[in-house]
């Protein structure tokens, strides 16, 4: 009897264990003591994170006596100055909004023109690409993977974002429209602020609405 | 100082139980081991300690910047093996931060222990690959999966490697030590089984050969607030755990991390 035989697709299985054992090409990151994002990396804006809970009210015991040690705080917890909003109305669609690719290319057009984005890519929940930007098909992985680490909050448009060069942030905007979830990837000069993207997910979803609906 | 996380994609696959005692072989060979129980219900704390809920802790230095590591650090007997409990704000933030929200904080933390002079940082992780372990694995060197050796934790394993895959887009240097298995039970066929398929299905680099039996011994050495080598009948025990540190000791030669050394000279 093979217990994994029913429930798992050995093949799959295996491509996934061996890209974990490939070693990837990447840029030994050699000025620097960490893993990961580097210094560069900026913080997630999705999901205000819940207020730290209070300090221990007396000095519990510690084994050891307070060293000198301090903490190590770098420039990743200074964020980048906000863009500051720009006009993004949802834009009103001409009457006979053409196939949803037009309307999402409109959609690009707009989000270019507003935000002075130098890529942009939309994938759907699979992670596949609705509308790709081949500069930047690298990112498709890390957008889907950011959206899918992100937890919106009811209700509220929601962005992760990762600085992924000198003067490029790449933002990630999952919204739920008509069409299913889109992740809308789109590579900017600094981060969004919270307004700009809630105007971004507004025009996005009206973009992949069918007409009519 | 070569930092691991234990993590797994699913809880109760004896992930604790595996950090204690492989920290413990590792302190026992001569290097200077910092556990770090990161779990919110914070088992390594009171497996070890019976006072770990009293104890600043790992969540607590996430909470306040002014903590230094220093107040975290509980001694042992073992000279090498050194704790860091979880904490007493272990609810702060439990399940709640999306993934990227502590990557700071949590390189802080490991700067720190390097800092300290440790050899080597095991952190017991929540169980999930999201969130805060998400986290904490991005800023580890190497990642070790225990899993639990039946068919319902086997079937969790396309979820643990499409996690990891994630977390290798954004740690492309991060090191799979790969899965551990944990629980075997070799007297029971389904044990065996599972063992046998994950060892077909996957490459033989991403499973280690050492497994982790089933052993009563593991809940009376919890019980009594020691690794389960330090018991008088845990030689078998001590033994298995020594065979996985040389073995993980293997894997990071042959991967050239550079600043780990055998001898402890990191």
């Amino acid at each position: 009897m093979d217990p994994l035989e029913p429930w798992i697709d050995a093949s799959a299985v295996r491509r996934l264990a061996e890209s974990l054992l490939a070693d990837r090409n990447e840029p030994e990151v050699t000025d620097s003591p960490d893993a990961g994002f580097g210094n560069e990396f900026v913080g997630f804006a999705g999901g205000a994170p819940r207020p730290a809970a209070p300090p221990p009210p007396s000095p519990p015991p510690s084994a050891a006596e307070m060293s000198a040690d301090q903490v190590f705080e770098t420039e990743l917890d200074a964020p980048l100055p906000p863009v500051e909003p720009p006009p993004l109305p949802a834009e009103p669609l001409p009457p006979g909004r053409g196939p949803l690719l037009v309307r999402l290319a409109r959609f690009r057009d707009a989000l270019i023109r507003h935000t002075g984005a130098r890529g942009v890519f939309i994938l759907d929940r699979e992670g596949k690409p609705v509308m790709e930007d081949p500069a930047y098909s690298r990112m498709h992985f890390l957008a889907r993977s950011l959206a899918q680490a992100y937890r919106p909050v009811a209700g509220q448009a929601g962005n992760v974002h990762v600085k992924i060069g000198a003067n490029e942030v790449l933002e990630v905007v999952p919204v739920e429209t008509p069409f299913g979830w889109l992740v809308l990837g789109t590579v900017v000069p600094r981060p969004l602020t919270a307004v700009v993207v809630g105007e971004i997910a507004a025009a996005l979803k009206q973009a992949a609405t069918p007409e009519g609906a | 100082m070569i930092s691991i996380a234990v993590s797994s994609q699913k809880g109760g696959v004896g992930k604790t139980t595996a950090s204690i005692n492989m920290a413990h072989a590792f302190a026992r060979a001569g290097l200077k081991t910092l556990l770090v129980d990161a779990d919110p219900q914070g088992s390594v704390g009171l497996s070890l300690t019976r006072q770990s809920r009293m104890l600043s802790g790992f969540y607590d230095y996430l909470a306040d910047p002014g903590i230094p590591l220093e107040r975290l650090l509980v001694p042992t007997r073992l000279e090498t093996f050194t704790l860091v409990a979880a904490g007493q704000a272990s609810d702060y933030e439990v399940g709640g931060a999306p993934t990227g929200a502590h990557l700071a904080r949590v390189r802080g933390f490991m700067r720190a222990v390097e800092a300290r002079g440790f050899d080597i940082c095991l952190v017991d992780t929540p169980a999930g690959l999201f969130g805060l372990t998400a986290d904490i694995i991005a800023s580890s060197d190497a990642v070790l999966i225990p899993q639990q050796a039946e068919p319902l934790g086997i079937r969790s394993v396309p979820k643990m490697l499409e996690g990891l895959n994630r977390l290798r887009v954004i740690h492309p240097r991060l090191l799979v030590l790969g899965v551990l298995m944990t629980m075997v039970q070799h007297d029971m066929a389904e044990s065996r089984e599972s063992v046998n398929a994950l060892r077909q299905i996957l490459p033989a680099d991403l499973v280690l050969r050492t497994m982790i039996p089933r052993d009563g011994l593991f809940v009376k050495a919890s019980a009594r607030g020691l690794p389960v080598g330090v018991l008088e009948e845990g030689a078998g025990a001590l033994a298995v755990f020594d065979a996985l540190r040389a073995e993980i000791e293997s894997k990071l030669e042959r991967a050239g991390h550079p600043s780990f050394r055998r001898d402890g000279s990191a």
